[in-house]
């Protein structure tokens, strides 16, 4: 068990509507050691993003309330920083890149000059050496681009976004993200906007600086190829809820809950020719009224009356908790 | 049902003078009842065929002939026959529906163009056309806004129904849904062809999609169509380095193939000035040096069904 | 299964009914918007009934009362009487009527020359949008009130005159609003889909493009309505516009600013007539674009 990293405890947050309270995150529970990649998966609604950007203190409040919880850094709580503090984490010790490398960007100063400037606000922390002048942060932005396989990156270094494609504004991003030495990297749907052979160059450029720099990888997606691809370890989230958390290995040869396997039964398999997808019927429950249990009961065929509590986190094995009754009842057989 | 010749497509970026050559002389055949799969990523060309086909850019070269019939720009007839004889379901459901009309405005706006109805039996026919996308007659008054993904697509094929096309092109269909909305509407799909005996067009660039829905694949790439065959062989043994390389980057815990390569490096040339060989050599892994970037290899028959263009398989 | 032959008109409606409810609990959170509101609808009223309700209905049309002239505020006159001894209440609230029609007679031939310029010009393109988005750089770059008055300086001072000239200085800002919107419109994919299913030019402009203008033409009328009556206040100043005996605000502090400051009331409550119904249609115009912003949707 490695020692660990980011803590998130029992998180409960919700978001005010003019209809009403969205209880969008339902006692939400994560830890991440040093080192360690993990993958946080589900669909849209899911709250993976909202979980991420909560860690960076990026979700306006209001309309967001987080009504309850914590989230331990390095044994500190970062929903009780000041923003101030919260600034002097972000970017240096917690690092996080985004679906959009465009959005991302500012069209109006070159690659070179918006590293350049990230470099510099990340190295005024006390233990970082100080770069002492423009050229000389200039030097370290060209070695990161380097790092992240950009071609040419004397000559790229002065171009503008728009004069670059999709997979080098994403590898522009991934080098700023590193420019702190952060420990832990938040990636958000990082290849989502990305064509497959570019998502496989970034995918593995992510595992290879994962691996060099030891750092903690938290990657939100909703496709489970890039989480086996690229972590060790994957949680799987479902309408607000934590509903399994295992290694990657356990998660596709065992899935427990009744959603990951429905999930997995869902997709097409690139590798072999199947004969029909496995249909979750149902849809998403409505978040302002959710159930009191498990939100995944309306399109479970395991439900049972006992669903309506929510069942806590159990281990099964080692590497693998479930949040269901069922599996409970049915991994001891 | 569906047959493309030559067809060679280039257009102005607006505020450039800069031509994108997007299509280059591709030509290909879709048997009626059937689907064909057309692959490629982003700059292939593969969405600019069937915008092409939908009359919706303009072809510099080429033919385009729906059920036997040739499709011209200029010929308003031949346009009618083509709009009900094809409709498109576009990729992104979210901007594919006018947000000010409800949904029995935009279902049924094709057949207020094109036929005669009574106000009435259009509505009618509307339930039954969200009946057959399997919505209900709840969603007649709703705006889109008020759906979600799965349902916003739904109603987008219920539109093309409308008109009862033979053939469908469907435009990266599910690219924008959750995984379990995709095989909802996958699902939903195969059946329909079944049912309706409906001709498709699919167009994606996620493979395993493709190999679930389709019989035929046809891989694009620069413009140009770099292999063609049954679905089965091309996924079990693609002879195109470009095809390999595209289902080697699928990820998925189990390897399609047992040895899977490494990623390929480089991107895909621009399409503002195309290369004078094959267009893949900066990529390929395989190419032969003093060949592959000078001489642009032809389309070669292997035999069977398959296509393939690359020097390598060059007799 | 439910098959109803009609939907009622709720049923039909709910989708819209609910979007009402929403943009009017937004809407009426904002404080300034509200008042903008009220504002706004105290001038429709006064504009509606005031004329029948008046103290002295003759006023309004100039009638000399030598014996009555320039008397302060007092509780038969509440706003003081005129130089020729006429009530300047009454003729304030014979004035809101004026102001309305001119107003809506301004916007209402800026929008209708405006938009389908500036449809054309985004839809079309080429050419056409280069000829039009031209001509109206022009007409934008010549001060508006300038240009108004040399045009009623050409055609002659009176109202009609003014409202003719003030329409021909407003249309412009209609063209670029609208073409922008429409070259945001164009590029969305349901353009696309209505062009594949077979829809015609017209049906595109009018069913597609138009209905998804009316968020901004809207909150661009409700602002402009205030300019125009400040616009036409102005030509009326100048003595451009309404001519005397006529009870248009402008007009009539044209003529009090000689009896400034030892009169003081016979140009303060036309002034305030003005200034609070300018402000109520900004506020208004604000309060709309607030609301209706995609952004404060959610």
């Amino acid at each position: 068990m490695k020692e660990e990293l980011l803590r998130i405890e029992s998180l409960n947050l919700n978001f005010n509507t003019f209809d009403g309270d969205l209880q969008i995150l339902d006692n939400v529970n994560i830890a991440v050691g040093r080192g360690e990649s993990v993958g946080i998966v589900g669909e849209t609604g899911c709250g993976k993003s909202l979980t991420a950007k909560s860690i960076l203190g990026l979700v306006p409040s209001p309309p967001a309330e987080i009504r309850s919880g914590r989230i331990l850094f390095e044994n500190r709580n970062l929903l009780e920083m000041s923003e101030r503090q919260m600034r002097e984490v972000r970017g240096t010790k917690i690092a996080m890149i985004f679906q959009d490398p465009m959005t991302h960007l500012n069209p109006l100063f070159t690659i070179g000059t918006q590293l350049v400037d990230v470099i510099l606000a990340n190295r005024q922390q006390e233990y970082l050496e100080k770069p002492a002048s423009r050229s000389q942060a200039r030097d370290l932005a060209v070695k990161l681009l380097e790092q992240v396989q950009l071609p040419n990156p004397e000559r790229q270094i002065d171009n503008y976004p728009h004069q670059l494609s999709g997979g080098m504004r994403q590898r522009v991003l991934i080098a700023m993200a590193l420019s702190g030495s952060p420990r832990l990297l938040i990636a958000d749907e990082p290849t989502t906007a990305l064509d497959v052979t570019i998502q496989a160059q970034i995918l593995r450029i992510i595992r290879d600086l994962q691996k060099e720099f030891g750092m903690s990888v938290i990657i939100i997606t909703h496709d489970l190829g890039v989480v086996a691809e690229l972590c060790e370890r994957a949680i799987v989230m479902y309408a607000g809820q934590v509903v399994e958390d295992a290694s990657i290995h356990e998660i596709f040869e065992n899935p427990l809950h009744p959603y990951t396997r429905g999930l997995l039964r869902a997709i097409p398999h690139p590798g072999k020719k199947e004969a029909k997808l496995h249909v979750i019927p149902g849809g998403l429950p409505n978040l302002l009224n959710p159930p009191s249990g498990c939100r995944f009961m309306e399109r479970c065929e395991h439900a049972d009356q006992q669903c309506l509590a929510f069942p806590e986190m159990k281990f099964y094995g080692e590497n693998h908790r479930v949040a269901c009754w069922y599996s409970e009842m049915t991994s001891h057989a | 049902m569906l047959e493309l010749r030559n067809l060679k497509v280039e257009f102005k970026l607006p505020g450039s003078k800069q031509l994108v050559h997007a299509v280059n002389d591709v030509s290909l055949t879709v048997p009626k009842g059937t689907s064909l799969g057309l692959v490629g990523e982003s700059g292939s060309g593969k969405s600019t065929v069937a915008r092409a086909v939908m009359q919706l850019v303009k072809l510099q070269r080429g033919n385009i002939s729906v059920n036997g019939r040739r499709i011209l720009f200029s010929d308003r007839d031949s346009l009618r026959f083509l709009r009900r004889n094809v409709q498109m379901v576009f990729q992104d459901p979210h901007s594919a529906l006018n947000p000010r009309l409800n949904i029995l405005r935009i279902i049924s706006e094709p057949l207020v163009i094109h036929a005669n109805f009574r106000r009435s039996e259009l509505k009618d026919r509307v339930v039954e056309l969200l009946e057959i996308a399997g919505l209900n007659s709840q969603f007649l008054f709703r705006f889109p806004h008020e759906l979600s993904g799965g349902q916003k697509q739904r109603v987008c094929i219920a539109r093309a129904l409308s008109l009862e096309p033979p053939l469908l092109i469907l435009d990266e269909p599910t690219s924008a849904l959750d995984v379990s909305v995709q095989a909802q509407i996958l699902e939903f799909l195969k059946e329909l062809q079944q049912q309706l005996e409906l001709t498709y067009l699919f167009i994606s660039h996620n493979l395993a999609v493709v190999r679930y829905l389709c019989n035929r694949v046809v891989v694009m790439y620069l413009g140009k169509i770099v292999e063609e065959g049954d679905t089965e062989m091309i996924f079990n043994t693609p002879g195109h380095p470009y095809t390999q390389a595209l289902l080697d980057s699928v990820p998925f815990p189990q390897a399609i193939q047992p040895e899977r390569n490494d990623p390929i490096k480089g991107e895909m040339p621009s399409s503002f000035k195309l290369p004078q060989g094959c267009g893949f050599e900066s990529r390929c892994n395989k190419k032969i040096q003093g060949l592959c970037e000078l001489r642009s290899p032809n389309l070669v028959d292997t035999g069977g069904t398959h296509v393939i263009r690359c020097h390598l398989f060059n007799p | 299964m439910n098959d109803s032959k009609k939907n009622s008109w709720q049923e039909r409606h709910s989708s819209t009914l609910r979007t009402i409810a929403l943009y009017s609990r937004t809407f009426s959170r904002n404080g300034s918007a509200m008042l903008g509101l009220l504002l706004v609808l105290l001038f429709m009223l006064t504009a509606a009934i005031g004329p029948w309700i008046v103290p002295f209905p003759e006023d309004a049309q100039g009638v000399i009362h030598m014996e009555r002239k320039l008397m302060p505020p007092d509780h038969v006159h509440w706003f003081g009487t005129d130089e020729v001894g006429d009530d300047i209440f009454t003729r304030v609230i014979v004035g809101t009527r004026v102001s309305l029609q001119i107003a809506l007679i301004i916007t209402g031939i800026a929008v209708l020359i405006g938009v389908p310029l500036g449809i054309s010009a985004g839809f079309i393109g080429g050419w056409v949008q280069e000829l039009i988005m031209r001509i109206t750089d022009i007409f934008l770059s010549i001060p508006g009130l300038i240009l108004a008055i040399a045009i009623v300086g050409a055609l002659g001072p009176g109202i009609v005159n003014a409202m003719l000239a003030l329409s021909l200085v407003w249309w412009p800002g209609y063209v670029r609003l609208v073409q922008s919107k429409t070259l945001t419109i164009k590029n969305e994919l349901f353009i696309d889909a209505a062009t594949s299913i077979g829809a015609s030019k017209f049906r595109i402009i009018f069913v597609h493009i138009l209905p998804n203008c009316t968020s901004p033409i809207i909150i661009k009328v409700s602002m402009d309505m205030g300019m125009a009556i400040l616009g036409s206040a102005s030509l009326g100043f100048l003595g451009l516009g309404a001519q005397p005996p006529e009870p248009e605000w402008g007009a009539m502090i044209s003529i009090s600013r000689n009896y400034l400051p030892t009169w003081w009331w016979y140009t303060l409550f036309p002034g305030l007539a003005i200034y609070l119904t300018v402000l109520g249609f900004n506020l208004l115009g604000d309060g709309l674009r607030d609301t209706l912003d995609p952004k404060y949707r959610e």
